[in-house]
């Protein structure tokens, strides 16, 4: 039982090993020279305009919702997908009763402006 | 095809709730809403109705079971969906609620409510709980510009999630056990089971879980901040629709698939419902607001239906049933009452009922004769319920639970008097108040079937005897 | 070499749910209170799947299926709320709430 662990021993060792030798020969190694604009947060090239730690508009909380409930309902595509062809077109009409029910909602949502950005 | 058939008034429902999303994006008068509502619960009703001769049947691999206890809930269920679309109309244009969106929600949430009471597999139950719940989370903060309705709301979901999570475990626990999600399944195994303590601690965390839904003391506290903040449709429809069904779910989940460790339960159970209703009675004397002191009248009555739940018999839980019907017609006729007061004087004390008596003299004797029923006064159905659950407890050997009966009978007296003092005894207000039709019907249909139920119970008696919970 | 993984499974998952219950309880900012009762519900989820093993049997998967996607829904309500909460009155703390007394 042990055993077999020993290996994931060895390898969680060298891996922690490795981090910080590699980390410290960086530091040895390395020029010390700072000056503002290498301290500046990387944005890709952009000068960074603001602070990171902002609140995120409302909005996005309203996208996301509508996401995550559309999102877990695919958990039920895929055992239907496994069992389509026993199915057959039993299946096929109740998934798509399914799915409708999915779209009715997300079109009432959308009527209703929940995925206009204001 | 005869699954369909038997499945009619579900599917009726689901419709029902789907058309209602399609016209609230096409029609512009919610008026049309509404009938479209009351018509569909008209067709559910009959559907439901149709199969009532019908055998006891499971369909779909037993994730359904059809037979007459079921369709008593529904028919609870789809009376009371009926009710809210008449009597909610003016009360929610006049609180610039979302009309079309709490239709839409309360529909749901009834047919939640449904599926609660067709089944004796956890799953169904489970899913059937949930839409309920989360629809009813919406619908207790649904008054925008009311900062009490968020809170309900807030309130409800953290402890309804609570609740979820404490039921769905004790399932996990019974799956775990027995290796079914079907309760008659569940019950074979449990009682082959040797497993004990594991068995007492998934009737612990359900029992938890359930008393949290149909607000039994100690699990109540978030019971009176909803009922209160909620828009008050809302929270008639909660103290109705939604605690019945919680009894239903309850009621099949113990005397069925916990029968086997039940004896060691009952003395629990009488003992949260004498604690309950006490609770409930006392803590109503010292309520100055309408929908908090029918928030703990609420809670006390599910002190007197537990009794059913406590004694266990067969006489015992038709007469809970019996009493659930009665409570349900009379709790939301009253409620009928405080909606067209408040439309009219929306600060919802139960001081706004001085002088009633002359503003509105048939809506006073309503709340009068309805109070009355609460109560357990002849010759109104409340009477006749309290009745029959008093002698099934006595029946059963319970007799000191069904002289705690009598005697919280007796205080709960003051506060409903309280509202009727006021309306008949004291000074108010002369101007004469109304109420649109909707409303009228109601309260029409609660009045006549609360009376109907005290004087001729013996049909329903009769019905509820042909009516078995176990398989 | 399973049957003894069972238990194993089965404390864990007593031990998420004592955390999410006790989190529900003691934290005081929603947002938190939201995902303890995931927690709570993963606990049951891990149950279920660790007894639909063990058993051999298929209701737990299906009943993880479902609870899964309840939950999402769960969490699309309860964030709503909350986001009603903090629009009307900048509460993070649901001590802050408490017009309803009595």
């Amino acid at each position: 039982m042990l055993d077999q662990y020993t290996g994931v021993g060895v390898f969680l060792a060298v891996g922690a090993l490795f981090v910080a030798v590699t980390l410290l020969a960086g530091k040895l190694l390395r020029p010390h020279n700072p000056y503002p604009e290498k301290l500046a947060t990387y944005e890709c090239g952009e000068i960074p305009v603001g602070e990171g730690q902002i609140k995120f508009h409302i909005r996005y909380y309203i996208f996301s919702l509508i996401f995550v409930v559309f999102d877990v309902e695919t958990v039920f595509l895929y055992p239907w997908a496994v069992v389509f062809e026993e199915m057959g077109l039993f299946g096929f009409v109740v998934m798509m009763l399914f799915i409708g029910t999915l779209v009715e909602g997300l079109v009432y949502a959308w009527k209703k402006g929940a995925l206009r950005w204001v | 095809m005869q699954q369909y058939s038997l499945l009619l008034p579900e599917i009726i429902l689901a419709g029902l709730g789907l058309l209602l999303l399609a016209l609230d994006l096409t029609v512009s008068s919610k008026r049309t809403l509404a009938v479209a509502g009351v018509i569909g619960t008209l067709a559910t009703l009959a559907a439901v109705v149709a199969n009532f001769g019908a055998p006891a049947t499971e369909i779909w691999s037993g994730t359904i079971r059809v037979d007459a206890f079921a369709q008593y809930f529904k028919l609870i269920f789809a009376v009371i969906l009926g009710l809210v679309f008449l009597f909610s109309g003016e009360y929610l244009e006049r609180r610039e609620v979302k009309v079309g969106e709490f239709y839409i929600l309360v529909t749901f949430a009834t047919l939640g409510a449904f599926l609660m009471a067709s089944s004796l597999e956890l799953i169904t139950i489970y899913i059937g709980l949930e839409l309920m719940t989360i629809s009813s989370y919406v619908l207790a903060g649904m008054l925008r510009n009311d900062a009490r309705s968020s809170e309900a709301s807030i309130k409800f979901f953290l402890m309804g999630a609570l609740t979820s999570g404490v039921i769905l475990y004790g399932l996990s626990l019974l799956y775990g056990l027995t290796g079914s999600t079907h309760l008659a399944e569940i019950a074979a195994g449990l009682a082959a089971s040797p497993n004990a303590s594991l068995i007492t601690a998934a009737g612990v965390f359900i029992i938890a879980g359930f008393g949290f839904k149909i607000a039994a003391v100690p699990f109540h506290m978030w019971a009176p901040d909803t009922y209160e903040g909620a828009p008050t449709p809302v929270s008639a429809f909660l103290i109705t629709a939604s605690e019945a069904a919680g009894f239903a779910a309850l009621l099949r989940i113990l005397l069925v698939g916990l029968a086997p460790a039940l004896p060691q339960w009952q003395a629990v159970l009488a003992v949260i419902a004498f604690v309950t209703m006490t609770f409930g009675n006392v803590t109503a004397i010292v309520q100055t607001r309408t929908k908090r002191m029918l928030a703990y009248s609420a809670i006390a009555q599910a002190g007197y239906v537990l009794v059913g739940v406590a004694v266990a018999t067969p006489e015992s839980v038709s007469a809970m049933l019996f009493y659930l019907m009665v409570y349900a017609f009379s709790t939301i006729g009253a409620f009928a009452v405080v909606i067209m007061l408040s439309n009219h004087v929306p600060s919802e004390e139960i001081e706004d009922f001085k002088g009633l008596a002359r503003r509105a003299p048939a809506f006073a004797l309503s709340m009068a004769f309805l109070l009355l029923s609460l109560i357990g006064v002849p010759p109104t159905g409340g009477f006749f319920g309290k009745l029959s659950l008093y002698r099934a407890a006595v029946d059963g050997g319970m007799v000191w639970l069904a002289l705690a009966m009598v005697l919280n009978s007796a205080i709960s007296v003051p506060y409903y008097f309280n509202v009727i003092r006021n309306m008949y005894l004291a000074e108010g207000p002369s101007t004469a108040l109304g109420a649109r039709p909707g409303l009228k019907i109601a309260l029409g249909i609660s009045v006549a079937a609360t009376l109907l139920l005290g004087v001729f119970p013996e049909p329903l008696v009769g019905l509820l005897r042909t009516l078995h919970i176990m398989p | 070499m399973i049957g003894d993984m069972v238990q194993a499974y089965l404390a864990l998952s007593g031990i998420l749910f004592v955390i999410g219950a006790a989190g529900l309880m003691l934290r005081r900012s929603p947002l938190v209170m939201l995902m303890c009762v995931e927690i709570m519900l993963n606990a049951a989820n891990l149950a279920f799947v660790a007894f639909a093993r063990h058993l051999g049997n298929m209701e737990g998967h299906i009943f993880t299926f479902l609870v899964i996607t309840v939950a999402a829904a769960e969490v699309a309500i309860g964030l709503a709320i909350i986001v009603l909460l903090f629009r009307e009155r900048d509460a993070a703390d649901v001590d802050d709430v408490n017009t309803l007394r009595g």
